[in-house]
């Protein structure tokens, strides 16, 4: 089974579609959501069993695209963070992203053969995406997922042929997540969105669903989900498990108990006792924290051909925000909250919370929706009766 | 219930809970006072400025040593109460009450993070349901009193304060005074602008002289790359002064590595009050101590060193228990599996849907 692009598909530049919360409901449909978890799923289940390799790989554009990964890391070599003050981030990372926005088409066109240059305008996208906010100056979760969708993209190129194998993937992860570590340390990013002590990690996500599909339905594998409690033995493995390694830079800058600071991976540590539970819990946990939470996704954008904003069942376009709605959706109602206020006297204890913005969806759109996904007003602002009741998707990877 | 207001200080001092039904008659109480503020509040110096704390309680309790205890010091604070950190909800309890039993004494402004939809994301609503039990009813009560928190400040006349900043849609304070705050934060508009947007020094003023760019980027409001609010430039804060007759801004809302940032010589300033933020950023946090309105001091410090963990019993796993078994208790694996519809390249994908999609995407 392969995933490929028509070579006549059309290519342009991807272009921003999520404004709000019922745009991150649209996302949840579309053809390029379920891409990226198809992608998810397949490099998961063909790193299994698999340590990051030491060496190159057999098949060359693996090794070109971890050169030119590796190259990144020397441009920030040659970009040395500012002396003087600053708010927080370093402002020459605008410099390393200037750098290498103008090489990317380039190196791109070295990597790829010609027949596919077309399509470098979306992979410039998704690949400048991938290290984080130039403006910002932070990275996050959703800069990770660029890049998952960076290489998605090569592989439906056809560009990974049989011989593609989790060691391979493992060499491109392994390259890119050196350079993120290298950028944040260098230019002192900030944790774009970061949950704090309430999320799983200020920066990743998919390298501990990797990392722990390393390890999952493995008998042999050579540390336990609670070994990462052990700087020892985290030390021992960071170069060949993604988890460990990525546990690894939290040791690194963290500073306090990892109890308090890190408490959910604490928790998994202590309380998940196999490598497939937590692979699966992560993915899970990923289609509902990452994909389907507006912050992060309001920054995914689409193009035509690798991640179309196309309803994946219909085939058709997606609905495309409509800014008049917006201005419809926030004019202040009469009354506003006062008079919820007031009814709050008697009944404070009321079970959903004062919703004043509602959208009023274009005909067209209450066509689309009207067929009965979510009503809208829940997901918009309405608080989870139980956090994972909108759990739209279940990865379930033991399946795989 | 009857619990009084100096016996829940004293709790909360300690880092004690306060009990569900306290916390309710708290913010019932609270929003019969703040329901009768105007959107911007005037106050007077001597007053200190606080920035963001998201649920850093320690440095909170760290800043009353450093600044003085309330009522010895009058406080204004920018917002960003919760969020992130392990104790949000001690961090605006005790500052609920604070503002209860010494009104004229400290100042509470809204940020971005009191808001529902934030809340929901980034850990304030896991950490009252783990701190009160598996329901939301905490939650609700300290949202709904969000809606009333005030917007703006003004100091000495001719201070601006917010925890944002500035609107495209707000030329003037009267435009503020007349929005209806008592709702969610809103997706946009005035009200959301005030508490996302960001001032952005332009690069002409960073040593890079780029005159054209300088020009057009202080001339307007740009759309934040945050994905609400704006960033405004130096013409646009002399504008908004120079119409309301206003010296300078304070606002909060951006990490400073030295717990402060002054913009367009000292039109803007942005305080950070959370040190070492989420346990990893080294920064530096401070306090804005104004004793008049010319006479002013920054007064910066660290992490508190002791940070140890309140209300243990409360929370044996921090990590809320219904996330770890929705996502990592196995005994779903039967449960309808989407993620067969994940297999787009199998074949019977390819049969079953082929009519509805546009093939040419794929070989």
């Amino acid at each position: 089974m392969k995933m490929l692009i028509d070579e006549k598909a059309h290519f342009s530049t991807p272009v921003k579609r999520i404004f709000d919360s019922q745009c991150t409901l649209d996302f949840q449909s579309s053809v390029a959501i379920v891409r990226l978890k198809y992608f998810i799923q397949k490099y998961a289940k063909i790193i299994n069993r698999t340590l990051i390799p030491q060496g190159p790989s057999h098949i060359p554009i693996v090794n070109e695209i971890v050169d030119v990964l590796n190259y990144m890391s020397l441009l920030i070599d040659q970009t040395p963070p500012f002396e003087g003050p600053r708010r927080y981030g370093n402002l020459a990372c605008r410099d390393w992203h200037a750098k290498v926005d103008e090489e990317m088409p380039s190196l791109w066109r070295k990597v790829l053969p010609s027949k596919f240059h077309h399509c470098i305008v979306e992979l410039v996208h998704y690949l400048g995406n991938s290290f984080g906010s130039a403006t910002r100056l932070d990275y996050g979760t959703g800069h990770e997922l660029s890049f998952l969708a960076v290489v998605g993209a090569i592989d439906m190129l056809g560009l990974f042929t049989e011989e593609f194998q989790g060691g391979d993937f493992l060499l491109i992860m392994n390259a890119y997540y050196a350079v993120v570590r290298k950028l944040i340390l260098t230019y002192t990013l900030e944790p774009a969105g970061s949950h704090g002590v309430w999320g799983l990690d200020d920066h990743f996500h998919l390298a501990y669903i990797f990392g722990s599909a390393q390890w999952a339905n493995y008998k042999e594998a050579p540390l336990r989900p609670r070994d990462i409690l052990n700087h020892h033995f985290i030390q021992e493995y960071a170069h060949l498990n993604l988890y460990c390694q990525t546990i690894g830079f939290i040791y690194q800058v963290k500073r306090g108990p990892f109890r308090e600071h890190s408490s959910m991976l604490y928790d998994l540590a202590t309380t998940v006792h196999t490598w497939t539970k937590l692979e699966m819990g992560l993915t899970k946990m990923y289609a509902v924290e990452v994909l389907n939470k507006f912050p992060v996704v309001q920054h995914f954008w689409f193009g035509t051909g690798f991640y179309p904003w196309v309803d994946n069942r219909t085939g058709k376009l997606l609905p495309i925000y409509d800014p008049a709605d917006a201005d419809r959706r926030n004019t202040p109602q009469i009354g506003g909250n006062y008079a919820a206020f007031m009814s709050s006297i008697n009944s404070p204890a009321r079970s959903s919370p004062p919703i004043t913005s509602q959208r009023v969806p274009t005909t067209a759109r209450t066509q689309v929706r009207s067929q009965a996904r979510m009503p809208p007003a829940r997901t918009r602002m309405g608080p989870p009766t139980s956090r994972m009741t909108n759990t739209t998707v279940h990865h379930d990877l033991t399946k795989k | 219930m009857s619990m009084e207001l100096d016996e829940c200080l004293e709790n909360l001092y300690k880092g004690k809970l306060l009990p569900e039904p306290v916390v309710r008659a708290l913010c019932f109480k609270l929003k019969e006072m703040l329901i009768r503020e105007s959107n911007v509040v005037h106050i007077q110096t001597p007053v200190t400025v606080v920035g963001d704390i998201h649920g850093q309680f320690h440095d909170l309790l760290d800043i009353f040593e450093i600044g003085g205890p309330v009522p010895d010091t009058n406080y204004l604070f920018l917002g960003d109460y919760v969020d992130r950190g392990l104790y949000s909800v001690e961090t605006i309890v005790l500052l609920m009450v604070l503002k209860l039993r010494y009104p004229h004494r400290i100042h509470l402004l809204r940020g971005n993070h009191e808001s529902r939809q934030i809340t929901q994301s980034y850990g304030f609503y896991t950490e009252c349901l783990n701190k009160y039990g598996e329901n939301s009813r905490v939650w609700h009560y300290l949202t709904d009193f969000f809606d009333y928190l005030v917007l703006c400040c003004i100091i000495d006349d001719e201070i601006f304060c917010v925890h944002g900043g500035l609107s495209p849609n707000v030329q003037t304070i009267d435009q503020i005074k007349i929005i209806d705050r008592f709702r969610e934060i809103p997706h946009d508009g005035a009200m959301a602008d005030l508490v996302w947007s960001d001032p952005e020094e332009s690069s002409t003023e960073n040593g890079n002289h780029r005159e054209e760019f300088y020009r057009e980027s202080s001339q307007h409001f740009q759309v934040s790359p945050r994905g609400a609010g704006y960033t405004f430039g130096r013409c646009v804060v002399e504008k908004f002064l120079h119409t309301n007759s206003m010296s300078r801004i304070y606002r909060a809302h951006q990490l400073c590595n030295e717990g402060f940032q002054v913009y367009f010589n000292g039109l803007v300033t942005t305080v950070w009050s959370a040190p070492n933020y989420c346990y990893r950023c080294g920064n530096k946090a401070s306090i804005l101590e104004l004793y008049s309105k010319d006479d002013y001091y920054f007064n910066v410090f660290e992490e508190a060193p002791e940070n140890k963990l309140l209300n243990e019993s409360a929370q044996a796993n921090v990590t809320n228990n219904k996330m770890l078994i929705d996502y990592f208790d196995s005994s779903d694996r039967l449960s309808e599996n989407d993620f067969a519809d994940m297999d787009v390249f199998s074949d019977s994908y390819q049969a079953k849907s082929a009519s509805s999609r546009r093939v040419e995407y794929f070989l």
